[in-house]
């Protein structure tokens, strides 16, 4: 055995005992939400010694059973059947938190956590204007809650996960660069608005931060499974409730009738799989990545026209057709629009999310090889339908 | 002689059938009711609950008929009352704030100027009866009413009965049925400016973005679904001033019309066609007479009463809403709309002027 081999072998021990002793630690905000619980998972499934450390707000089951709760459900939902719950049980913990409280409502972490890795990935999504406070109080005085319990533990990395959609009404090409507040464009609602105000909170904080910007946020890219139904989900339920208030009217009504629709009729939809912004995400944690701004999107861009044209059909509705302007709208057509005006961001105004900078720290992205097809799309759609919508409609049927 | 069939006047809404039951009340030997289901089912949102599958009690029985209806009663302390409200709230025991029992709105109103004293006669002898369907409570309700006003029928009409034509037709089999039609563009526009079927639309919404309905559970869950106006009509935040800006448009009433034209049409042709006639509001309007022979032959009471017609006549006004005042888009809206119940009409014979061209 050479010297060299035997130095590197003493190499590898010592970080091995390293990692043993002081193992990579995350501690997450979100953490039960879509990216967050995606993310602890790929930690897990890639790292067998890295901890995480849940702020999560207990609810009625309490943290820790509630974060192992959705742990547990996402690595089924992904397809990792069991194979991650020992891991789920012996390497996560949950502390009751809050982002709302200073600190997070946090008293004291175990100095063990100190110099960690942060991971801030709550949010409130509700998009509609009377949430607009509430929205504010979860994404900018969340985030400076955030901010400040990062200072006190004294974290290595912040990772922050925005939206691409800060780019809010600029089109074509749009950087991996901070948003500009007073450049003339502007938001197209209140959540876009409160991620920009808090991306800005992040970037002065003087910690170094990533800011991640995943694109519209699907299922997993293998097994369609999702832990919530929001973005494509939510517009794909305003559509489906659209069609059963409509159908209450007369039963018959939206099979035959054709709604218009706003929207780019040459525009694309930027889609990205859960797993993979959880992958991606991680990836520019384990490279190093400078701080600075990271799109996770353009992976699967897809005609919008066909995109939700494939959407209607799935729940039994003529292909929409799209128009510019409200004037060209009837009144069925405005009632439509109201229920799902609030994704107008991602179907008006061309916008392609360039990655540079991601895929420079990359070794391989997520979706290299990815193809998002028709058939993946409706795999997606009906899983939504059977999962989720189904059930619904056994609600109110009568 | 053998006892008349009852009889349901049956319609869309907006068609004309409050005048109906006006006429009905001014006959000798009917007794008139007046809009217990269309309230019963509180605004044809609970019909399982006042149709149930399983026979019941005269106690709970009465409780359907009895118990206060969520949306009217919001309707009430909102400072919304439908014309068709007739309860005396000046000198009857009832107040808006406290809830109003159902058929203390308008039913028991219309048939007795003590509405009260007539309620607590009913409730006694209801509460009183055994198990039995509800078809049987319905039908020992009104026979009681029959028997206390000597009435030798009863003719029941709701606004907007089509939408429960298939429960009628199977309660009431023995039943004949006067279908009153009205222009659709003109039902459509009245319909969208009425309380009540803005009420039930609104409901409609609800009940689709909230996943249930907002007036019988706390389920807010599905929360962050409803529109900015629709949550203002939720049962905790529901303002007269938020009714009144929520968007529904005569096109939207239009469909309405159709579905329920069709529906109803598809029902009512199993009722054989002796025990069911069609009546146009229109010619009730325009050709009064001719109009009230009809109607009056089809109670089987034998020959018409000619009283009851002449002082029918002096009740017989004018209509309103014209389509034609709309904007033109909105015309052509609420003309393709109305288009397939126009279509099921024509293929019975009825038609208006102008009911496809533009």
């Amino acid at each position: 055995m050479s010297a060299a081999t035997v130095a590197n072998e003493q190499a590898t021990r010592y970080v091995l005992l390293l990692r043993m002793l002081c193992p990579p630690r995350h501690v997450f905000t979100g953490a039960t939400g879509l990216v967050g619980s995606a993310t602890v998972l790929e930690i897990l499934k890639t790292d067998p010694d890295a901890r995480v450390l849940g702020l999560v707000r207990p609810g009625s089951e309490g943290a820790q059973q509630r974060f192992v709760a959705t742990l547990e459900r996402g690595a089924r939902l992904y397809g990792l059947g069991g194979s991650l719950d020992q891991a789920i049980h012996s390497r996560c913990e949950a502390v009751a938190a809050d982002v709302h409280e200073p600190r997070c409502g946090v008293d004291a972490l175990p100095p063990e956590w100190r110099g960690a890795e942060m991971w801030h990935c709550a949010a409130a999504l509700q998009f509609h204007d009377r949430f607009r406070a509430k929205v504010m109080r979860t994404n900018v005085e969340g985030t400076a809650n955030v901010v400040g319990l990062a200072k006190e533990l004294g974290v290595g990395v912040l990772n922050f996960v925005s939206t691409a959609y800060v780019a809010g009404t600029r089109r074509g090409l749009i950087r991996e660069e901070p948003v500009l507040e007073n450049d003339g464009f502007s938001t197209n609602n209140h959540y876009e608005r409160s991620k920009v105000i808090a991306e800005r909170m992040v970037r002065e904080s003087g910690i170094p931060a990533r800011i991640l910007r995943p694109s519209i946020v699907i299922g997993h890219s293998r097994t369609y499974g999702t832990l919530n139904f929001n973005g494509l989900y939510g517009f794909m339920r305003g559509v489906w409730k659209f069609r059963r208030m409509m159908a209450r009217t007369q039963a018959d009504l939206m099979n035959t009738l054709e709604v218009r629709l706003i929207a780019d009729p040459d525009g694309e939809l930027d889609l990205i799989p859960v797993d993979f912004v959880a992958r991606d995400a991680l990836g520019l944690s384990r490279a190093g990545a400078d701080p600075g701004v990271y799109h996770l999107a353009s992976v699967a861009r897809r005609p919008t026209q066909r995109t939700l044209g494939l959407i209607f059909e799935s729940l039994g509705l003529r292909w929409p057709t799209f128009v510019d302007t409200r004037e060209e709208l009837t009144w069925i057509d405005r009632k439509l629009d109201a229920g799902v005006r609030v994704y107008n961001a991602y179907v008006v105004g061309a916008k392609y999310f360039d990655r540079t900078e991601t895929d420079r720290h990359l070794e391989r992205p997520a979706g290299a090889d990815y193809e998002l097809t028709d058939e993946h799309l409706l795999g997606f759609y009906q899983w939504y339908i059977d999962q989720d919508l189904a059930h619904r409609t056994r609600k109110v049927t009568e | 002689m053998s006892r008349p069939r009852p009889v349901f006047v049956v319609g869309t809404g907006r068609c004309g059938s409050t005048l109906v039951s006006t006429l009905m009340r001014e006959h000798p030997e009917v007794l008139s009711i007046s809009e217990l289901f269309s309230f019963v089912t509180d605004l044809g949102s609970l019909i399982p609950r006042a149709f149930p599958a399983e026979p019941l009690s005269g106690r709970e029985f009465w409780s359907v008929m009895a118990d206060p209806s969520p949306r009217l009663n919001q309707l009430l302390r909102a400072g919304l009352r439908m014309g068709e409200i007739v309860y005396p709230f000046g000198s009857g025991r009832y107040r808006v704030d406290g809830g109003v029992p159902t058929v203390s709105m308008t039913m028991l109103p219309h048939i007795d100027d003590d509405p009260d004293g007539l309620f607590d006669a009913l409730a006694a002898a209801m509460q009183a009866r055994g198990v039995a369907s509800a078809a049987e409570h319905y039908r020992g309700m009104f026979e009681l009413l029959m028997r206390r006003y000597d009435r030798r029928t009863w003719v029941e009409r709701s606004g907007g009965s089509l939408r429960i034509i298939r429960r009628l037709v199977d309660a009431f089999p023995e039943a004949r049925f006067v279908h009153l039609v009205r222009d659709g563009r003109n039902t459509a526009i009245s319909m969208s400016q009425h309380v009540g079927f803005r009420m039930a639309l609104i409901g409609y919404a609800l009940l689709e973005f909230l996943g249930v309905d907002p007036w019988e559970s706390d389920d807010r869950s599905e929360i962050d679904d409803l529109t900015d106006d629709l949550a203002g009509l939720l049962p905790e935040n529901f303002t007269a001033e938020a009714f009144a800006d929520y968007d529904i448009s005569p096109s939207l009433c239009g469909h309405y019309w159709s579905g329920e034209i069709k529906r109803g049409l598809a029902v009512l042709r199993e009722v054989p066609a002796e025990r069911r006639m069609t009546l146009r509001y229109e010619d009730l309007l325009l050709r009064p007479r001719a109009s009230l022979e009809r109607l009056g032959a089809a109670l089987g009471l034998g020959p018409v009463d000619r009283a009851w017609i002449d002082k029918s006549l002096r009740r017989i006004g004018r209509g309103r809403s014209s389509w034609q005042a709309l904007a033109e888009a909105e015309q052509r809206e609420l003309q393709d709309a109305c288009a397939p119940g126009f279509a099921a009409l024509a293929a019975e014979g009825i038609r208006w002027p102008d009911q496809c061209g533009h």
